[in-house]
């Protein structure tokens, strides 16, 4: 199955190419220009595989959480592309690729995954490695978040392990995971764990 | 030639398909305004999310309802701003998307000067120069002397509120609802239009605008008369204030430059005061007025598609690497 993947959710964008015998993995300094050079990213990865869109058998991208913007551009285009070229399309969030790495590097048992958002803030999801299954991300005070159980999601916190995800795991989840084929499955690969604005913060406090 | 256009500059998802720039094949509008009303304006953040919602079912309705396929389309136009920028970034990357797998040209257009084409549009007619163009929105009130496709001469500009935004405040405050423009005419409907003295913001000051003296004078009144305010009296009143203040800096425009042909346009030329005061104003001069239908008034991709195939000899051919950018001067060039 060969594949493309885009992660967007972070200043600089990762790509990732893939087919049943190898896969290779890059990052774009995109910055704040993902917008701008979507196209140019995608047509450097197929040109470095050889490949053409019309040879992909799957797309892929990161569904956050992350920069919701940039989680935005990577889902218009890649969502329209699996409309216009009849590709399914997967999303792939970054707890579920952390999880797997766990696994990967050996890891067992009952973990915490953490990725900070807002300023004093954090997505934590309880998770099961062996199981790999994750609870829903529960926003926390990032200073009421410590422990041997807990890892820090491409970063490092104070007394917590750090993991970052890999191209490894990202390449079996992708081969593996179901994708959205359908019209409608295809319009449910969106970016995930929105944060709420602050309007519709000062909305809700005020009802 | 079929131009595909897409427009994502703030609270309106529109996709719309048009042929040779001046007939609309299908054009379909998904409106935020009744998710953005209970917030008493739009909230970029969300707009941004709806937007991605709500794009790629217009998308294919547009596409069905007009029995067109994506290889019937010549080229995709798409709003690159001024705008918000989240929005915005949704529907240039669809373009995008479109265009760098069909390998079919981008255009990217500016929503602002697009607006003005939307009156030729509705005329079935192709953009004749030069004319003087009021644009007249949420955002903007700019006087503009369009010399050429993409080539703006900029006599006026609001040094603050614009009418849209102006009503939108008004409304707010009188509890009335939003968005404030169609609120406010219909509440004045009937009223007098003399009734209170407001204010002609920057009269006999040239070509500039300034809204802002107009909501204080209005609030003010309200202060003021408390419970024998006279709601219908006071929009009308209001109305009036603002098309008198654009029919006097309009005037002016016609006599210096001495051109014939007059555009409206922009979400507040749906206005019927100001339609009706800009006819009479362009009578008196013997100027052709063109008005936009009060569909292609507020945000479409009609007038986008029109507009990028009108300018489509002018887009950069590496159009795939135009950014989206909140803020671009009409006729500006285009932003890497």
């Amino acid at each position: 199955m060969r594949y493309l993947f885009l992660d967007a959710s972070e200043n600089a964008t990762t790509s990732q190419y893939g087919d049943d015998t190898s896969f290779f993995s890059r990052r774009f300094d995109t910055d704040r220009n993902l917008g701008a050079c979507i196209s140019k990213v995608c047509d450097e990865m197929l040109t470095q595989a050889g490949s053409s869109l019309d040879d992909l058998d799957r797309l892929a991208i990161c569904t956050g959480p992350g920069s919701l913007t940039g989680l935005r551009i990577a889902a218009a285009f890649f969502r329209t592309l699996a409309l216009i070229g009849d590709k399914p399309v997967c999303g792939i969030d970054i707890f579920r690729w952390s999880l797997k790495t766990l696994q990967m590097q050996g890891e067992s048992g009952k973990i915490s995954l953490v990725l900070p958002t807002l300023i004093d803030k954090a997505f934590v999801v309880e998770a099961d490695i062996d199981r790999q299954t994750c609870q829903s991300p529960q926003l926390q005070a990032r200073n009421t978040i410590s422990g041997a159980q807990f890892f820090a999601i491409r970063c490092d916190l104070p007394g917590m392990r750090r993991i970052d995800p890999s191209p490894e795991a990202l390449h079996e989840l992708i081969q593996k995971q179901p994708a959205a084929e359908e019209f409608e499955d295809i319009l449910g690969v969106l970016p995930l764990y929105v944060i709420p604005s602050q309007a519709e913060r000062k909305l809700e406090e005020k009802q | 030639m079929i131009t595909l256009g897409i427009e994502s500059s703030c609270d309106d998802t529109s996709i719309a398909l048009v042929e040779n720039g001046t007939r609309v094949i299908s054009s379909l509008v998904s409106s935020q305004i009744e998710i953005h009303r209970r917030f008493g304006g739009v909230v970029p953040e969300v707009a941004s999310r709806k937007h991605l919602e709500a794009i790629l079912p217009l998308l294919r309705d547009c596409l069905d309802s007009a029995g067109v396929k994506f290889g019937d389309i010549d080229q995709i136009a798409a709003t690159a701003g001024p705008g918000l920028l989240g929005p915005l970034l949704v529907g240039l990357s669809t373009a995008k998307a479109l265009a760098w797998y069909t390998g079919k040209p981008l255009i990217p257009v500016n929503h602002i000067e697009a607006h003005l084409t939307a009156s030729f549009l509705t005329a079935g007619r192709e953009p004749e120069y030069p004319f003087l163009g009021l644009i007249v929105s949420g955002g903007h009130a700019n006087l503009v002397l369009a010399e050429g496709p993409r080539q703006y001469r900029v006599l006026g500009q609001t040094l603050d509120d614009a009418p849209g935004e102006l009503f939108d405040k008004v409304a707010r405050h009188l509890q009335l609802g939003y968005p404030g423009g169609p609120i406010i005419q219909k509440t004045g409907e009937n009223g007098d239009p003399k009734r209170y003295q407001l204010p002609r913001p920057m009269a006999g000051k040239g070509y500039i605008f300034s809204f802002s003296g107009l909501k204080t004078a209005v609030m003010r009144i309200v202060a003021h008369e408390k419970d024998a305010l006279n709601l219908p009296d006071l929009c009308a009143s209001l109305q009036h204030a603002v098309s008198e203040t654009f029919s006097e800096k309009v005037g002016l425009a016609l006599s210096e430059t001495g051109v014939k042909r007059l555009i409206l346009a922009g979400g507040v030329a749906a206005n019927a005061v100001l339609r009706r005061d800009m006819q009479s104003l362009a009578s008196r001069h013997r100027a052709e007025l063109l008005l936009p239908t009060l569909h292609l008034c507020t945000d479409n991709a009609a007038m986008i598609a029109a507009h990028g195939y009108f300018t489509a000899h002018l887009a950069p051919a590496d159009s795939l690497a135009v950014n989206a950018v909140a803020s671009w001067d009409m006729g500006g060039p285009y932003n890497f």
